[in-house]
């Protein structure tokens, strides 16, 4: 009989690859309903401005114009936990682009024509530009009516502050431990806000059919988080919306929430559920719709003289912008993961999400991890400058082992990875050695960081998956998740994870493109580095069950017990009499008896998978199991430093990280990769630079700097497998991880190299020019 | 997407050029490469809504040698692609300088004349004519009708911008075969990001005893000097810029470094 080739564990070619490459995928906005009209939208140039009046007759008179909204024509707030923002700015805006008016028109230039006659007049603001600004005392609010909104349980804002959300973390004894520590250090530690600069920017289509069903459709990464949150915030059922969710140009994290859907909704209601298109700009894409956050943190840290470390004392304060988003969650999964992967067994920390008047803040590849860890890495290094000892020698000392509790109290059972190896690894990789190496070669100096790093999903404790397969006549397999394709190659990595367990080769397996939610199982979102091992355990319990179906189907016809029957290489056969078999094409569609009378049929098999044992985390303490299974590891930079001017190249950068089990190599190094340039640009460039209003001033891709290829570094990427328990064939998320550790190494690096210290983001010439200058006694 | 019409026109020579500026002189404009044009049409900056695309001219597109009173000239054609003038190669520290400008994509459609003349201060393939002292050829409307045709030394044509009548636009620029041989020295530095503006773009040439140097993203325009003896010092240049780039301080560091290697350079 035919044995399927190996699926897992071999860099099978993408299935999506050849079409991608030529440009023929089909994006959101690639596909227009018929009649569509098109919103264009005036978006604020204020930081924090009231509203005072908007002049619109001029537009809504203007040749093809349908209609001209602003924040005042609807009442509804939308929000993931919190529910604190208008679709249109209602009142005022709080941050630099901002939508504050829609125009609505036959086609694009009609209403790009009108919204030019639109005029806005603002009364500006004092605009606040950092979270310590926000909480001084006698700061405005930005959201007076904070205590009003709408939220989920475990979000806890401060009315009457600008604080959105505060996670607490109180562990063992941390000031009597931090007390009696023989070493101790403080650190302060910052960088502002960025953007995702997605390769494609986000639009949105909505469409209401005249028996009141809602068509989205949409460049997002959650069309079930979109559909319930569209239904809880206007009141539709949700099974009287349909999302589709098409292939992404990259999404980061970037469209993991709900953006332009519901504006693209209200204004398809207000013209009658005509469909609507939405789409951004670059501009608006990098302004209007939401980045990363920024951060402003106190660390310190207690330890014994051999470097032991005894207690942590943190406080994270990120600068969410004007509305909360997704980063009420990502200060509390900082909170949670707050110590690295390091063994603490005392810890105070606070983490708090704080509203500014810089653009909002969503999820971004990270999620609280990468501003955790570039945050604790440099308090690491300073521990190590003080105790005299190797930053690699004092992590390999306190990396968390099995059987270390993390910051909430949740063990890491045998399904932890081995963080020291991981180091060694990486350290070995870079010829590591020792501390205070630096090489000088014609005025440039050379010099190594290394740094650590963890991730578990930050994901509801009711996180789930489903997956459906169903057959051909050619006994190939259909594939149906909720499972959303940016670009990862997730859907690839379920089709070799089928093949493998079906036991065919992955040829025959098809895993549907596009997520419709009225057809495929409920997902909770694509995002979290969760898709692999969450979808890939429902598809594994789907093939199970096609699996006992087909046994049940064949026991007949073979006669024999159901239980004697296996399911291999593409045929039905009793496992100790081989030869009796029947082909799966005989089965999948029902068998056929000589005679005509037919049984079974058709098989659909159908998994499911729900988080495990995640627990929410107690108000005053944070314990609790947020965390699904933490992907460690640790990498490195080698750079080189032009000590006149600052200059610097990254020339090598190592990456160990273990992930229980590789099932595409290439897809899996391509993920580690991807992850670690984008780390570089999110140290070296890529963020928000803002004028003294909080206005940004490199709102473009002409000014805001993304890492180019020939900007790279040499890539060593390593993969250990210890095998995750409860992934799928052992299998980890590692879709984030590589971006984690990079601003830690980058730093520790150049630092060395420039003999100057280096607390903030990002790391530019001018920076580490100006910080040698101040070490070296010179004007700053 | 831009959001007005726009009336596009192609002349074959000159005078159809110049009479299609003067049939609508309010809302028209020369234009060649046209990628500043695209963002500041999109983003409402910029408004010109009748384009005249002069970069196929015959004496746009020209690249030749030709005798001047002094002796030779090269001579470059304003619609010439910078990716065409970094190949070419006949005046060195003007392919060196013109291969730094955007990424090699963009660089197939930036022209000579739209990086020298268009509204970004940057203008980083003016700095080879400066320092050498090289000519720009101009055409526009004369005031007896048909068209007028002169030459002036950049130096004296280019302040904040080009200096040019109503009407009028560059032909090309020449500069004398001598100088374009001459040694050179160039460096550029931006904020971080190789492909990007520059914080300091600096070309520097020396001829019996005398040193040019022009200057990029220093200032908020192109600028040029010129001694006698000693090259020039960081100090002899106005105070620099500081913005979101790049402080004044440090601008001014990198020029003295940058001045200093050449000065070595150029012994």
């Amino acid at each position: 009989m035919e044995r399927g080739s190996p699926a897992v564990g071999s860099s099978a070619r993408r299935r999506d690859g050849p079409d991608k490459t030529t440009g023929r995928t089909s994006y959101a906005d690639d596909r227009r309903a018929p009649g569509l009209l098109h919103a264009a939208v005036l978006s604020s140039p204020h930081a924090h401005a009231e509203i005072v009046r908007v002049e619109a007759d001029a537009a809504r008179g203007s040749s093809g114009v349908r209609g001209v909204f602003t924040g005042e024509d609807w009442d509804a707030l939308i929000g993931l936990y919190l529910g604190d923002k208008p679709p249109l700015a209602r009142g005022r805006v709080r941050y630099h682009g901002e939508p504050v008016v829609a125009v609505v028109a036959d086609d694009e230039a009609s209403a790009l024509r009108a919204l030019r006659l639109v005029r806005v007049e603002y009364r500006p603001l004092p605009a606040i530009g950092t979270p310590r600004e926000a909480l001084a005392p006698g700061a405005p609010l930005l959201h007076p009516e904070l205590g009003s909104y709408r939220r989920i349980p475990a979000i806890l804002p401060e009315p009457g502050s600008n604080v959105a959300n505060r996670t607490k973390i109180r562990k063992g004894d941390a000031e009597g431990a931090m007390a009696a520590a023989e070493v101790r250090i403080a650190g302060e530690f910052s960088f502002p806000p960025g953007d995702h600069c997605a390769m494609e920017p986000r639009s949105a289509q909505a469409e209401i059919l005249a028996d009141g069903r809602v068509l989205i459709r949409s460049s997002t990464q959650s069309p079930f988080g979109v559909r319930n949150l569209l239904a809880i915030g206007f009141g539709i059922p949700q099974g009287m919306i349909t999302v589709t969710a098409p292939a992404v140009g990259g999404g980061f994290g970037g469209k993991a929430g709900i953006q332009l859907e519901p504006l693209a909704y209200l204004l398809s209601r207000a013209l009658g559920g005509r469909p609507v298109r939405l789409a951004n700009t670059r501009e608006a894409d990098m302004l209007g719709s939401p980045g990363r956050p920024g951060i402003e943190a106190r660390v310190s840290l207690g330890a014994r003289r051999d470097g032991t470390l005894l207690a942590a004392d943190i406080e994270f304060l990120f600068d969410s912008g004007g509305y909360a988003d997704y980063a009420v969650n990502v200060s509390r999964a900082a909170g949670y993961a707050c110590t690295g992967p390091y063994r603490i067994p005392n810890v105070k920390s606070d983490s708090l999400c704080v509203y500014t008047n810089h653009p909002f803040a969503t999820a971004f590849r990270g999620f609280g991890h990468i501003e955790m860890a570039f945050c604790i890495e440099r308090a690491m290094d300073l521990l190590a400058a003080k105790l005299g000892m190797d930053p690699v020698a004092l992590r390999l000392k306190n990396a968390v082992l099995p059987g270390d509790t993390t910051p909430s109290g949740s063990r890491l059972d045998s399904s932890t990875g081995d963080l020291p190896r991981c180091i060694r690894t990486v350290a070995s990789r870079l010829g590591w050695d020792g501390a205070d190496r630096t090489d000088a070669i014609g005025g440039r100096r050379r010099a190594k960081g290394v740094s650590c790093f963890w991730k578990a999903p930050a994901i509801p404790t009711f996180t789930d998956a489903g997956a459906i397969v169903s057959f051909n006549e050619d006994a190939s397999l259909n594939v149906l998740t909720g499972i959303v394709e940016l670009g990862q190659g997730a859907l690839s990595g379920l089709a070799q994870i089928a093949a493998d367990a079906f036991g065919i080769d992955l040829a025959k397996i098809h895993v549907a493109g596009e997520v419709y939610t009225d057809r495929a199982p409920h997902d909770w979102t694509t995002a979290a580095s969760r898709s692999l091992f969450m979808a890939g355990r429902a598809l594994l319990a789907a093939i199970d069950d096609a699996k006992s179906q087909l046994r049940r189907i064949a026991a007949g016809p073979l006669r024999c017990p159901e239980e004697d029957l296996e399911v291999a290489g593409g045929r039905v056969f009793i496992r100790d009499d081989p030869e009796i078999s029947l082909a799966l094409e005989a089965l999948v569609l029902g068998y056929v008896y000589p005679g005509g009378n037919a049984i079974g049929g058709p098989v659909i098999g159908r998994g499911s998978y729900i988080a495990r044992g995640l627990s929410d985390l107690d108000p005053e303490t944070g314990r609790g199991r947020p965390g699904l299974e933490w992907t460690l590891g640790a990498e490195g930079v080698e750079v080189e430093l032009e000590e006149s001017t600052g200059r610097f190249r990254v020339l090598r950068s190592a990456c160990c990280m273990d992930v229980g089990k590789v099932v595409n190599p290439a897809l899996a190094r391509g993920q580690a990769v991807g992850a670690m340039a984008m780390g570089i640009g999110f140290a070296t460039r890529e963020s928000f630079v803002f004028g003294s209003g909080q206005n940004v001033l490199n709102g473009s891709l002409r000014d805001y700097k993304l890492l180019r290829y020939g900007e790279e570094p040499e890539y060593i990427v390593d993969f250990l497998e210890t095998p995750q328990g409860d992934g799928p064939l052992g299998a980890r998320g590692l879709g984030e991880q590589g971006i984690l550790g990079m601003p830690g190494a980058l730093a520790q690096a150049l630092e060395r190299a420039a003999s100057a210290p280096v607390d903030s983001l990002p790391i530019t010439p001018e920076s580490l020019w100006r910080s040698m200058r101040a070490a070296r006694g010179g004007p700053a | 997407m831009i959001p007005f019409d726009i009336v596009y026109r192609r002349p074959e020579t000159v005078d159809e050029a110049v009479a299609a500026w003067l049939s609508n002189p309010e809302a028209s404009a020369y234009y060649s490469g046209g990628t500043e044009i695209v963002t500041g049409s999109r983003n409402g900056t910029y408004g010109a809504s009748a384009l005249i695309d002069v970069k196929r001219l015959p004496e746009c597109r020209a690249r030749d040698s030709r005798r001047v009173a002094e002796g030779e000239a090269l001579y470059f054609g304003a619609g010439l692609f910078l990716n065409e003038i970094v190949e070419d190669g006949s005046f060195p520290l003007l392919s060196a300088t013109a291969a730094k400008i955007a990424d090699h994509s963009v660089r197939n459609r930036i022209t000579l004349g739209g990086n020298v003349a268009g509204r970004l201060p940057y203008r980083e393939a003016l700095l080879p004519f400066l320092a050498a002292n090289g000519t720009a050829h101009l055409a526009g409307p004369s005031p007896a009708g048909g068209v007028a045709r002169r030459e002036a030394p950049l130096r004296e044509l280019h302040a904040k911008r080009l200096l040019l009548g109503p009407g009028e636009f560059l032909l090309g620029l020449s500069v004398d075969a001598e100088a374009a041989d001459l040694p050179f020295y160039r460096d550029r530095a931006t904020s971080g990001a190789e492909i990007d503006y520059p914080i300091l773009a600096l070309c520097a040439m020396a001829r019996s005893g005398r040193f040019a140097v022009a200057l990029s993203g220093y200032l908020d325009a192109p600028a040029w000097l010129e001694t006698e003896g000693a090259p020039p010092r960081a100090r002899d240049f106005p105070e620099p810029r500081t913005d979101a780039r790049a402080s004044g301080h440090y601008r001014a560091e990198l020029l003295g470094l940058g001045l200093a290697r050449a000065a070595e350079a150029l012994k």
